[in-house]
């Protein structure tokens, strides 16, 4: 898939933004929480499913278990910044589009 | 103080609401033992989720989801067959399973293919019964059998429409 054309949900997106630094679960979940003023939340099933495809898809990859509390931590891949900055323009895209029309009317 | 009830589900989701219910009202779920549910009389309420392994994945792999779930906060109750009763305090906030139409399609459907499997496992036994009887051979036993099957498939289409209602009103929303 072409990174130009991939348009990514909500949840995607913040899982992303949320693992530049490495993150467990429960951590992902609090974050994302954070970030969209609770807007979005992050149900841990869900966040499951989403993990085991964004590592699928290598934008993201698990970290060795740490040994401390043996939670497993996630971390953005070079393939996923990439798939951000692309959303990132795309988004841009949007608002700029959205302002100007809205400022000529 | 504990209590003990018995219960027959039609549906996950039924039963899931008479599980917070119950916990509403203070009684916390402790355990599971075939249909008999064991409650404690406890103030600090938990919410109760039921959620439905995969069971095409691997036990490791069935065992890595449940230690996710488990690191939100959540503790697994009990567990029967592929079906898994979380809990967590009421505390810590709202806790949902699948917070997105695609997580919660995925978990309907593994259901629904489990429910198929079901339905149709007894149907080449029902088949003998049948051939059997229309041969002659109709002690009571073989009606017998064939009423108790003829129930398991009645309960086991019923649990399987009102999955597919469901279903339906996810994908059309």
């Amino acid at each position: 898939m072409h990174p130009k054309h991939i348009v990514l949900t909500e949840a995607y997106y913040y899982i992303l933004l949320s693992l530049f630094k490495p993150l467990h679960g429960y951590g992902i979940m609090k974050k994302i929480a954070e970030l969209s003023d609770e807007r979005v939340m992050l149900a841990a099933g869900t966040l499951y499913g989403a993990l085991n495809k964004l590592e699928q898809n290598q934008w993201i990859k698990a970290l060795p278990v740490n040994n401390i509390d043996h939670k497993k931590q996630y971390v953005i891949t070079s393939q996923g910044k990439e798939i951000v900055i692309n959303e990132l323009k795309r988004l841009e895209e949007l608002v700029n589009n959205g302002h100007k029309i809205m400022e000529d009317n | 103080m504990e209590k003990k009830k018995f219960r027959l589900f039609f549906s996950d989701k039924q039963e899931e609401t008479w599980l917070n219910q119950m916990a509403a009202a203070g009684w916390q779920l402790t355990k599971i033992k075939g249909l008999l549910y064991y409650f404690t009389n406890q103030k600090p309420k938990y919410i109760y989720r039921i959620d439905f392994l995969d069971p095409k994945a691997s036990k490791t792999k069935q065992q890595d989801y449940i230690n996710f779930i488990e690191e939100t906060g959540a503790e697994k109750i009990a567990q029967i067959g592929q079906w898994i009763y979380f809990r967590r305090s009421a505390v810590q906030g709202d806790f949902q399973l699948y917070s997105d139409n695609d997580s919660k399609l995925s978990y309907l459907k593994r259901i629904r293919r489990q429910i198929l499997l079901t339905t149709l496992f007894p149907l080449p036994l029902i088949q003998m019964l049948m051939t059997d009887i229309s041969n002659g051979n109709s002690g009571w036993a073989r009606y017998f059998g064939l009423g108790f099957f003829g129930l398991f498939e009645l309960f086991f289409l019923l649990k399987l429409s009102t999955l597919s209602i469901r279903l339906k009103k996810l994908t059309t929303s």
